[in-house]
């Protein structure tokens, strides 16, 4: 089953601050055509307004905003970084991955939530992906393809 | 209180809280209570009636100072025992009222 497409993945991203993270990740969004520019500034606006509780799980940050005008589709995309960075999570700093994500309205995308959140509980495939070397490798993680 | 109401926070009700929701859903299942568990954003958690609330570190200091309800504050959203561990007894307690 595919979780996530080949093309919504980045591994080893270079990125210098938390906002070049998820826009990195945004981008992924918006070149699938799931969401708008926009989108993404909302997905960094949300981080400086409500602070860094995206980092929900240690090590991964769940990018998002509110669906609405600028969600054309529900989507997910995936990026490691290069270096970790903090983002200002005082229990699950620094962050290796940014999972973004968008909803079309809360209660449709629970199938999309389910699957993100099968990715988060294990923990030695979240160690897989953030070594992985390319993205096709955290492809197949992803989508548990052998 | 024979059925207790959880309510799951995060930014907007669309994320974090879903997964949260879920998981707290299989602690409560696991231990045969039950409830029912729903999500909402920050800016309206403190205006929907329930019972006990569960949200993030971050997002806690918005809500406390507003709740009537008990406000439980999770570190890891995909961590089952800590759930267990903050919000368990808590709710055994609120069932026995």
């Amino acid at each position: 089953m595919e979780i996530v497409k080949l093309e919504n993945i980045l591994a080893k991203v270079e990125c210098s601050s938390w906002e070049e993270a998820i826009i990195s990740a945004g981008e992924l969004l918006i070149k699938s055509g799931y969401v708008t520019e926009k989108y993404v500034d909302e997905m960094v606006e949300a981080v400086k307004q409500l602070g860094p509780y995206i980092v929900m799980v240690p090590h991964v940050a769940l990018a998002h905003a509110r669906p609405g005008d600028s969600v054309l589709m529900e989507g997910i995309s995936v990026i490691t970084l290069k270096e970790p960075l903090d983002f200002g999570s005082e229990y699950n700093d620094p962050v290796k991955i940014v999972i973004a994500f968008s909803a079309t309205d809360a209660g449709k995308h629970l199938k999309a939530i389910q699957d993100i959140s099968k990715i988060l509980e294990n923990d030695e495939k979240l160690e897989m992906i953030f070594n992985a070397s390319d993205s096709k490798i955290i492809y197949n993680i992803i989508n548990d393809i052998d | 209180m024979s059925k207790i109401k959880v309510l799951a926070v995060c930014g907007f009700g669309v994320g974090s809280s879903m997964i949260l929701k879920m998981k707290i859903d299989e602690v409560l299942k696991a231990h045969g209570i039950v409830a029912d568990v729903f999500t909402t954003d920050v800016g309206s958690a403190t205006s929907t009636p329930c019972d006990i609330i569960f949200t993030s570190k971050e997002l806690e200091i918005n809500i406390k100072s507003k709740a009537t309800v008990p406000v439980v504050a999770i570190q890891n959203f995909i961590n089952k025992k800590e759930i267990e561990e903050k919000g368990l007894e808590l709710i055994k307690g609120l069932l026995s009222k």
